[in-house]
């Protein structure tokens, strides 16, 4: 009963877009924005009824209504209420609804903002266009309310390890992130089309592309921070396809941020703005196909049938020429002539977007590359961590000098004492200071270490410096906030990536052992019984000089379906993590695998993250009291 | 340039990428090492797995003109469903079998037999997979054709019935 | 860069005999793909295969095999596949090289933008 409420409203929502872009066309031919009213209904409605079809299908999970293919394949009445709730997102088909639920979202929000009627009529257009592509995949091919008779007993399942409340709320995020996108390229497309490309139109988009950007740097940063917990082996990044696939999207829409500026303060940029603003949407749809097609092997990647694949493959290469295709022909023409000079802040946006786009290249190639390398010669390879490191490292610190500079350089190069200041005054002070704070405290003789060190403490010290001399601080609060948090970000990185210790070893309870300056002793061993799993838990005592932390990580086994999953344990403080993880023995049966990690500034990497996120999610909420 | 080239340029690229993820779609995912082909076979000595001699010696398989070497293991589901291929083609087809005990414990490998019949000539027994390994195998079953020591073929997962086919083509040339 | 790396290792290696055996198997079993897994490392995955590797790997360093002999040997058996740092060659070469271009391209566009206003 209930899927067939879903299955109609997601049936109507078809039919009332069909409507929405017919009086679209109507209005545009005729060159009548007047007549608002109709398409506001159509809009809403559209939203409203993928809001009741997306609620439906929740509660299908939440009754566990097992005539639903979905809630069969992914549920189970054993499994605790959020995962029930969240286990409508976790698969293909309930996640695409939530697609496009969000895209909606975004035009409903959008059509109740101040803008100009024509310049919305279009973006709705290009929006509804979006809908209607993916409501048509959704109904062809991944129907989430497909029935099956009879009717199951029980379900199979959602894998344990994404039974975690972190995960219940991280692809909503990342969703709103990268599908929050599409509104920026619809917006762009109407501005192309209506020849409104312009400062105004950038400063409305400005709103358009932090939003969705903060939430995809949550997004981001809830999906690592999960991973460093759950999968017990000490990494929060892995360099796994689909985390670059969320990377790519985040690091074209930073690219865009930051040239958009310029288009507002300079009115210069137009094309190179427009054109990041629709390349950043094709990054968003790349990792959908990536992910969603079944071409990845990878741990995300959803398992699928191939005609699935070609839809989503059509679809975004369709996408793809038609808003390339736009920009070509209504590209605006005064684009980037305008005047530059090496000193001057239009030039370090310039260089900013440079290596920005270089890093995104080097992730995108990096992952794409092998899979068609596979396909055209039958060669594979293998692009791992190693390859990420050492072709992004030498250029990020390039990178982070730039941006220790960018921001002190003034937009007119007539202001000279800015340029004094920033030369003669930061720059042997944030030499100074970096310089003390290395030797002082690392002894470690790794340059690779020492130069990721100088530079994001000499990024951190021009941000600081910075942020004393603001003379109204709220204006530049969102940038300071986020580039310091990139800063610590990237000490963070450096410090944990390379003082980071670890310790594998097989232990019997009672056992004692002392590797390198830690002794770790084997306490006891207790059993717990869950409502959907049986849990065995270590009691391990690590001593490190005099700290003693006390750590109890689990192994987990799970009814349904059964698998085994391991819990780690981590004592966390501003320092370091105390992290522990066991294993069932390959080796020897009476033993317990243990794999202890010592990792210093974890908390930082977290922290870091909240604050780049909070610094645009800040600048939003500016921009909207505007 | 012309917008109008521009446009052609940007649809023949959308076109090129369409092509190359449609080969990527429909390839086939599964992975299959064959860096052994061509190459002679590794040298090892196994226990024998019914007798305590002949052990299984890497050089008596480089002194057969043709022989098969098979991987397999009682507890392998697959290695049931392709038994009887290897049963015809000891007893149809006279092709001298080699097997590869992985990982398996001697007595459930020993009843396995029993149940569903020895194609094997020798059985070597590699009890931690490290022969497999060294064969650049990666699981139960492959097969692998050897012609003087030299591998000729590899095929991973199940015989069926157009490997054996092929293996007897391999045979008459 | 390899030649780095050895550098690296060696400084581990000086400075603590024990650490450095262990971390160096970690490190090479976190750059062997686990060809039956998706898309992890052996050192990721405790399935069987994973298992034999690292089985064979500790006990080829305890041979005294050095690391680039290991995934010599591993790249005979299954290809460069297992190996998750590509390395420079015909096959990678675009692998590097795109990026770069790109990059290089970049700057090409900003410093004309820059001479074009002094004419």
């Amino acid at each position: 009963m209930a899927g067939y409420i879903g299955n109609l409203a997601l049936f109507f929502s078809l039919i009332f877009n069909g409507f929405l872009i017919f009086s679209l066309i109507k209005g545009i031919r005729n060159n009548d924005f007047k007549n608002s009213k109709i398409i506001n209904f159509f809009n809403n409605s559209i939203f409203f009824l993928l809001l009741i079809s997306f609620l439906t299908l929740i509660y299908c999970f939440i009754v566990s209504d097992f005539s639903n293919v979905a809630v069969y394949q992914n549920s189970h009445t054993t499994k605790p209420l959020i995962y029930k709730i969240s286990g409508a997102w976790g698969n293909h088909e309930g996640s695409m609804v939530l697609f496009i639920l969000i895209l909606s979202l975004f035009s409903f929000v959008f059509a109740r903002t101040k803008v100009s009627e024509k310049l919305k009529f279009y973006t709705v257009f290009f929006q509804s266009i979006l809908i209607l592509i993916f409501l048509i995949f959704l109904i062809l091919t991944s129907n989430p309310f497909d029935q099956m008779d009879p009717k199951p007993s029980q379900g199979l399942g959602l894998n344990p390890i994404l039974q975690d409340p972190l995960l219940a709320i991280h692809p909503p995020f990342l969703y709103f992130g990268y599908v929050g996108f599409s509104l920026v390229f619809s917006f762009a497309l109407a501005g192309l089309v209506t020849n409104n490309f312009d400062k105004s139109w950038s400063k409305i988009a400005n709103f358009w592309i932090i939003l969705p950007w903060s939430l995809l740097t949550v997004g981001i940063g809830l999906g690592s921070f999960w991973a460093y917990y759950e999968l017990g082996w000490g990494g929060y990044w892995f360099w796994d396809p689909v985390e670059n696939a969320s990377l790519m999207p985040w690091l074209a829409a930073t690219a865009l941020i930051h040239s958009n500026i310029v288009t507002l303060k300079k009115d210069k940029l137009h094309s190179w703005t427009a054109l990041l603003s629709i390349f950043t949407f094709i990054m968003s749809l790349l990792g959908t196909f990536l992910v969603r097609s079944g071409v990845l092997n990878s741990v995300h990647a959803f398992a699928n049938d191939p005609y699935r694949g070609v839809y989503i493959l059509s679809t975004i290469l369709f996408i793809t020429f038609f808003s390339l295709a736009i920009f070509i022909i209504k590209s605006p023409k005064k684009s980037l002539y305008g005047e530059y000079s090496f000193l001057q802040k239009d030039n370090f946006i310039l260089i900013n977007n440079c290596f920005l786009i270089f890093f995104l290249s080097v992730i995108l190639v990096g992952t794409v590359y092998p899979i068609i390398l596979d396909a055209i010669s039958g060669k594979s390879i293998s692009v791992g961590p190693v390859y990420y490191h050492t072709i992004l490292a030498p250029f990020l610190f390039a990178f982070l000098f730039f941006m220790s500079h960018g921001p002190l350089i003034s937009w007119n190069k007539e202001d000279k004492f800015l340029q004094i200041k920033n030369f003669k005054i930061f720059f042997p002070i944030s030499i100074a200071i970096s310089s003390v704070i290395i030797f002082w405290f690392f002894d470690y003789k790794d340059i690779i270490l020492i130069l990721g060190l100088l530079f994001s403490v000499y990024l951190i010290v021009s941000v600081i410096f910075d942020w004393i001399s603001q003379k109204k601080l709220s204006l530049n609060f969102g940038r300071l906030v986020s580039h310091l948090g990139f800063g610590t970000l990237i000490f963070a990185i450096f410090v944990n990536a390379y003082l980071s210790k670890e310790i594998n070893a097989a232990m019997k309870v009672g056992e004692e052992i002392t590797i390198q300056e830690f002794v770790i002793k084997f306490k006891s061993i207790n059993k717990i019984k869950k409502e959907n799993y049986e849990e065995v838990f270590g009691n391990f005592l690590v001593t490190n000089k005099k700290k003693q932390v006390e750590l109890t990580p689990s192994i987990r086994k799970y009814d349904q379906p059964v698998q085994f999953t391991s819990e780690t344990s981590i004592k966390t403080n501003f320092i370091v993590d105390y992290y522990f993880a066991i294993n069932l023995s390959e080796f020897e049966k009476d033993k317990i695998m243990v794999r202890f990690y010592y990792k210093p500034l974890m908390f930082w990497i977290w922290f870091s993250i909240l604050l780049i996120a909070f610094g645009g999610i800040y600048q939003t909420f500016r921009l909207r009291n505007e | 340039m012309n917008n109008k080239y521009k446009i052609i340029i940007l649809g023949i690229t959308i076109v090129i990428i369409f092509i190359l993820f449609l080969r990527v779609l429909n390839s086939d995912k599964t992975y299959q090492p064959n860096q052994m082909i061509g190459k002679k076979i590794p040298e090892f000595i196994l226990e024998n797995l019914l007798n305590k001699n002949p052990k299984l010696d890497s050089n008596i398989l480089s002194g057969k003109d043709f022989a098969v070497l098979n991987i397999w293991a009682s507890w392998c589901i697959p290695c049931r469903i392709e038994h009887p291929f290897l049963m015809d083609l000891k007893n149809k087809n006279q092709i001298d079998i080699i097997g590869l005990n992985y990982k398996d414990e001697s007595g459930n490998a020993k009843n396995f037999l029993k149940k569903y019949g020895n194609p094997f000539s020798l059985i070597g027994v590699d009890k931690k997979g490290e022969v497999a390994i060294q064969l650049g195998a990666y699981g139960v079953p492959e097969t692998y054709v050897l012609k003087k020591g030299k591998i000729i073929f590899k095929h991973i997962g199940p015989l069926n019935e157009d490997t054996v086919n092929q293996i007897l083509e391999l045979q008459n040339k | 860069m390899r030649k780095y790396f050895f550098i690296i290792i060696f400084f581990i290696l000086s400075s603590n005999v024990f650490s450095a055996s262990e971390e160096l198997k970690n490190k090479i079993y976190k750059n062997i793909r686990c060809i039956v897994c998706q898309g992890q490392s052996i050192y990721e995955s405790n399935s069987d295969f994973a298992i034999d590797l690292k089985k064979l790997i500790s006990k080829k360093l305890e041979n005294g095999e050095n690391e680039k002999q290991i995934y010599e040997f591993l790249i005979s058996r299954y290809g460069d596949w297992i190996v998750y740092n590509p390395g420079l060659n015909i096959n990678s070469l675009a692998l590097w090289l795109l990026p770069l271009i790109i990059f290089i391209t970049g700057g090409f566009l900003i410093f004309r933008l820059n001479s074009k206003k002094k004419k």
